[in-house]
């Protein structure tokens, strides 16, 4: 600011000021001085060191930074995630408003139909483990995958990547159908029955994509539980009991699946590498 | 980097509008000193840094309250001392503030008082007043804190300030009769 005062801390004054050496009434003045004087500010720069300076610069764009991520991450990293888990996490497709808007709007529409026809609501039923195991294979396929470039080339353990995203997804449209399916006169039972199915097809989709493509994986996963639920269903009764599946021997099955599931993975997950062809 | 004067309030309006840019230039100019003022308030230079930086998280965030009257320079002094107290608060054993050595600043704002502060008797009225008066002179006064502020930064109670401004400012008058 233009200075509104004839006086000036010549050098030697502001040189005392720095070292502590002015007296009270120099520095008293000096100060006071400094609060109007633009020239004297920047006379004093030179003062503090500059890698001080630097340092504090550098955390103080840390602090910023971290404040303007988006709060989901925010609350990600208070969780003790770390900010590269967190970022990975925020890049699911699940994250976007678009996704949860569309995945929505597919169950409403679902449910619109099942409060017209009790058998729409079985058949809702039977088609909600699909649900996440379409997204969690979506999330990370390659021809889905718009951050595969991106993921290919960053030194980031591709395993935790995949589980963390398939995770991100798998337990966002998991909790969208167990709203849409808590919605359905069912019961409790109706609500959590197929999630345990949900979860082995999940991470049998993950198993199977060791070897072939994810979106191939989630095709043959979804035409296994289909034909499941085709052969539960005609095992019992006619016309086919489409909630069959759901009885103890289906979760037991499930049961099942998911540990064959998860050794597969955990064997073959080097294969998974998205820099590698699958 | 050289900026004509008057710049301060546009720089921070543009701070106000969100340029990380203008932070920095507000930054490079006005950290320095303010280092350099806290310094002589508190002899932990952790503690500066760590008083400086959120001085400036605050200057980013609160650049829109500035209501445009007085300097910026003093806003951002009464923004960093404020952030002083509280983090002398926070560690009351790892720091200590400077007290008789820094003491004896005075009201500055009008620039009769800043002229005699430094060549008329008023400079030597404050020398001679006891180091514990000039202190509560200096935070009151000259650093713009209430008496419960300055009884923070000083480590003392707030009536004990307000006894030691009533002694000072009598034995300033007697001094300057």
């Amino acid at each position: 600011m233009t200075p509104r005062t004839v006086w000036h801390p010549d050098a030697t004054a502001l040189q005392a000021y720095v070292d502590d050496e002015a007296g009270a009434a120099l520095a008293a003045s000096t100060e006071a001085h400094l609060l109007a004087c633009h020239t004297c500010r920047l006379a004093l720069v030179p003062a503090v060191t500059p890698t001080r300076l630097a340092l504090v610069r550098a955390d103080l764009d840390d602090r910023l930074d971290a404040a303007e991520r988006p709060w989901v991450e925010r609350c990600l990293r208070r969780l003790g995630l770390g900010e590269a888990d967190a970022r990975v996490l925020l890049a699911a497709p699940s994250m976007r408003r678009a996704w949860w808007l569309a995945v929505g709007l597919a169950l409403s529409l679902g449910l619109v139909a099942a409060g017209q026809d009790p058998a729409q609501a079985d058949a809702l039923l039977v088609f909600a483990p699909l649900l996440p195991v379409v997204a969690t294979a979506a999330s990370y396929a390659p021809r889905f995958d718009t951050a595969l470039a991106l993921t290919a080339a960053t030194p980031y353990p591709t395993m935790r990547l995949l589980l963390l995203r398939a995770g991100a997804v798998a337990v966002a449209s998991t909790a969208l159908a167990v709203v849409a399916a808590s919605a359905l006169p069912m019961g409790l039972a109706g609500t959590v029955s197929w999630l345990l199915p949900a979860v082995a097809l999940i991470v049998a989709v993950l198993a199977l994509s060791t070897w072939v493509d994810a979106g191939v994986a989630a095709g043959i996963c979804s035409a296994g539980w289909l034909t499941a639920v085709w052969t539960a269903g005609y095992g019992r009764a006619r016309p086919l009991d489409p909630l069959a599946v759901y009885d103890v021997s289906g979760q037991l099955a499930s049961i099942a699946l998911l540990g064959v599931a998860v050794v597969v993975l955990v064997r073959h997950r080097h294969r998974l590498d998205p820099g590698s062809p699958a | 980097m050289v900026v004509a004067g008057g710049t301060d309030a546009a720089v921070l309006g543009r701070v106000a509008a969100g340029d990380r840019t203008a932070l920095g230039e507000l930054y490079a100019e006005h950290a320095p000193w303010l280092v350099l003022r806290l310094t002589r308030r508190c002899n932990d230079p952790g503690l500066v840094d760590e008083v400086v930086q959120d001085t400036f998280v605050a200057v980013w965030r609160g650049a829109g309250r500035w209501d445009g009257r007085g300097e910026v320079a003093a806003w951002i002094w009464g923004i960093g001392v404020r952030r002083l107290i509280d983090a002398l608060r926070r560690t009351p054993t790892a720091t200590s503030v400077l007290l008789p050595e820094a003491a004896g600043r005075v009201a500055s704002a009008e620039e009769q008082v800043l002229l005699g502060v430094e060549h008329g008797d008023l400079g030597g009225a404050l020398v001679r007043l006891s180091p514990e008066l000039r202190a509560v002179v200096q935070a009151t006064v000259l650093d713009g804190l209430t008496t419960r502020e300055a009884g923070r930064l000083l480590g003392i109670p707030t009536g004990t300030v307000k006894t030691r401004m009533m002694r000072a400012k009598a034995a300033l008058r007697q001094e300057l009769a």
